[in-house]
């Protein structure tokens, strides 16, 4: 449809519309920071180590911070209006993260490579990608605005039993090896079950309901 | 007002589930704390510390409530001053995560409570300590919501304080991992602390939020204004008092009467540990069955019972003259006491090089290692291997494990026999 010039593109009036600038002004913050307190280490309790307590390096932190800002941006001032909208807004929103998400992984992981080490940076992807996944899942059962309350809830059980003896735990996906596969096969879920989550709105409900309601309908033979 | 913030406020789905949470860090974790009040506090404290980002966020999540629901025109209209209409959400926020700290208090006490062990004095002082970083991860979280006031609030302030209270936290001991006996956290230094969290909380409050929320005048202001005022004042002189004060954490006096094991050889321990007493009455026993050609100490203290040569939790040996040699009690593992005792009867009878440049042979040194680790395993008894981890080189760990196998094998007496001989060895070896 011909658009007058002066009329603002449809991206434009989307990422006007939710705060998506404010988001990614929250992630250039967290981008210097990483760098700057990055290396800090810090200690918390645990409940796997011989005098209880792990270090944590700051960088840990910082990083789910930036995998759940863009997951926050999905919040839309329509509310509930929103999921009535037509297949192109959607397109639209779903490029919108997946631009946002994309390339927040990049950064963040070119980041630490150039600060830290290869090591640390396939670590922190793999960090981004599963805190993703769990801000996605818990914005999709809460609502957007609370994308962060799933992650920061999930933090504390981590560091509390993610630790043992003999280092981070299996599923602990933050703090193993960069090449561990069962870290990264739990972190590849958690971006499925995220992926799962976000494609599995109001609308596609309701049609999985209804379908699963006529197959209860069809008589046995 | 606060009944109904109290129904409505999203933090009421936090309560079971933090309390939950809290629990399992409770239970779900090595349960040496039971029995020792100063331990069972500070056990009960750590979920104070993991759930104080989740404080913080939700305090700058009930700041934006007004706004998120439109009500920013109705509540203006209140006939009250503006801290008097912020006070209900703050009190709840502040009423729900103190009360799933004081349910974990409680909750840790009561099989303490069930033997009812001296030190209860000791406790106090850690749940204080909670409290306080609780209200200031609230009165952090609330100034972050009102500052920042949009949807990034909450999550800010929740990641902020985590960062910001576990790094200051291993400056100013803000929160503990374990309460030991031989330290102690004084009363008016966590009390000035959580007063300076309260007076903080209510600075931010009195502070304008940014939002359109501002045109407050006439003698609604006023009331605000001395609010604010005497917040401030308060914060300044309780934030002075409070940085003057320092650490809480603080090394205790020695006791004048502690409770001691064995006859001969007597090993003391802090009146707080006496449910490890009968642990440690059959450790001074099997000193006691040592052959009389092994030296042995007669006396050997709790770390810190009868002086402290060291920072707190270090507890390497060092012989101090006039003094008793000291063993570390380390979160309830006869491991960590057996390991003192054997370094201490280790130096008593297995002497190094004097001349200085010369050395024993490498493997007069393992058999050195494995005579230690024989001590160790004996001293704790029955069957099991160690229960710490070393990074010791292989051979030195080989060396380790065959100590501790002698020590389950065969006789008392075949194995005195053992060491009598592996000790003469070591001592007639040559210098090189």
């Amino acid at each position: 449809m011909p658009r007058a010039s002066d009329e603002p593109s449809p991206l434009s009036l989307f990422i006007r519309s939710r705060r998506v600038p404010a988001g990614l002004i929250l992630t250039a913050i967290l981008c210097v920071l990483i760098p700057l307190v990055g290396r800090t280490l810090l200690q918390m309790p645990t409940s796997g180590t011989d005098d209880g307590t792990v270090v944590v390096p700051a960088w840990r932190l910082v990083a789910v911070a930036i995998a759940f800002a863009p997951a926050l941006c999905c919040q839309s001032p329509f509310g509930e209006i929103e999921d009535a909208c037509g297949h192109d807004w959607r397109q639209l929103r779903t490029r919108v993260l997946a631009t946002y998400s994309i390339g927040s992984a990049i950064l963040l992981t070119a980041i630490c490579w150039v600060a830290f080490s290869d090591e640390i940076a396939v670590a922190v992807l793999r960090g981004f990608i599963g805190w993703w996944g769990i801000s996605v899942l818990s914005g999709r059962l809460l609502g957007w605005r609370l994308s962060w309350a799933g992650p920061l809830a999930t933090l504390p059980v981590l560091i509390f039993w993610g630790s043992g003896q003999s280092g981070p735990r299996w599923w602990e996906f933050t703090a193993r090896p960069a090449i561990d596969g069962p870290a990264w096969a739990l972190a590849t879920a958690l971006l499925a079950v995220g992926v799962l989550a976000y494609t599995a709105n109001t609308w596609r409900r309701h049609q999985l309901r209804a379908a699963l309601r006529t197959v209860e309908r069809v008589p046995h033979r | 007002m606060i009944g109904i913030v109290l129904r409505r406020s999203p933090a009421r789905w936090f309560l079971p589930l933090g309390a939950a949470f809290s629990l399992a860090v409770l239970f779900l974790r090595s349960r040496y704390w039971i029995g020792v009040w100063p331990q069972t506090a500070a056990a009960a404290q750590i979920p104070a510390i993991l759930l104080s980002g989740l404080a913080a966020a939700a305090a700058a999540w009930s700041v934006a409530a007004t706004t998120r629901f439109g009500m920013t025109e109705q509540l203006r209209a209140v006939a009250a001053a503006r801290w008097r209409r912020e006070l209900p959400f703050v009190l709840v926020v502040t009423g729900y995560f103190t009360g799933v700290i004081l349910l974990c208090q409680v909750s840790a006490a009561v099989p303490t409570a069930l033997t009812w062990p001296p030190g209860f004095g000791l406790a106090p002082g850690y749940a204080v300590m909670a409290m306080a970083v609780i209200v200031l991860s609230v009165a952090f979280g609330h100034l972050v919501g009102k500052l920042l006031s949009g949807m990034f609030a909450a999550a800010v302030a929740g990641l902020g304080w985590l960062l910001i209270a576990l790094y200051l936290g291993q400056m100013l001991n803000l929160g503990v991992v374990s309460g030991p006996v031989w330290d102690e956290i004084d009363l008016p230094t966590v009390i000035a602390r959580l007063l300076f969290a309260v007076a903080l909380l209510a600075l931010a409050i009195a502070i304008p939020p940014q939002t359109r929320d501002r045109t407050d005048r006439g003698w609604r202001r006023k009331g605000t204004t001395w609010f604010g005022a005497a917040a401030l004042a308060a914060t300044v002189i309780l934030l002075g008092v409070t940085v003057a004060a320092g650490s809480p954490v603080r090394a205790r006096q020695p006791v004048a009467s502690p409770t001691c094991a064995g006859q001969t050889v007597k090993l003391c321990l802090w009146p707080e540990h006496e449910k490890y007493l009968p642990q440690i009455e059959a450790m001074a026993a099997r000193i006691e069955r040592l052959p009389d050609a092994l030296a042995v100490p007669a006396r050997v203290d709790e770390y810190g019972l009868t002086y402290r040569p060291s920072a707190p939790g270090q507890t390497y040996i060092v012989e101090v003259a006039h003094h008793s040699p000291f063993f570390g009690l380390v979160e309830g593992s006869m491991w960590a006491v057996a390991v003192s005792i054997a370094d201490i009867i280790g130096s008593k009878n297995i002497h190094p090089c004097t001349k200085p440049g010369t050395f024993k042979s490498d493997a007069d040194n393992l058999l050195a290692i494995e005579f230690r680790a024989w001590i160790e395993a004996y001293l704790v008894g029955g069957t099991s291997g160690p229960d710490y981890h070393t990074n010791a080189g292989v051979d030195s760990q080989n060396a380790a494990a065959r100590g501790v196998a002698r020590a389950h094998q065969g006789t008392a007496q075949e194995q005195f026999a053992w060491a009598l001989k592996t000790k003469d060895a070591f001592n007639y070896a040559p210098c090189e």
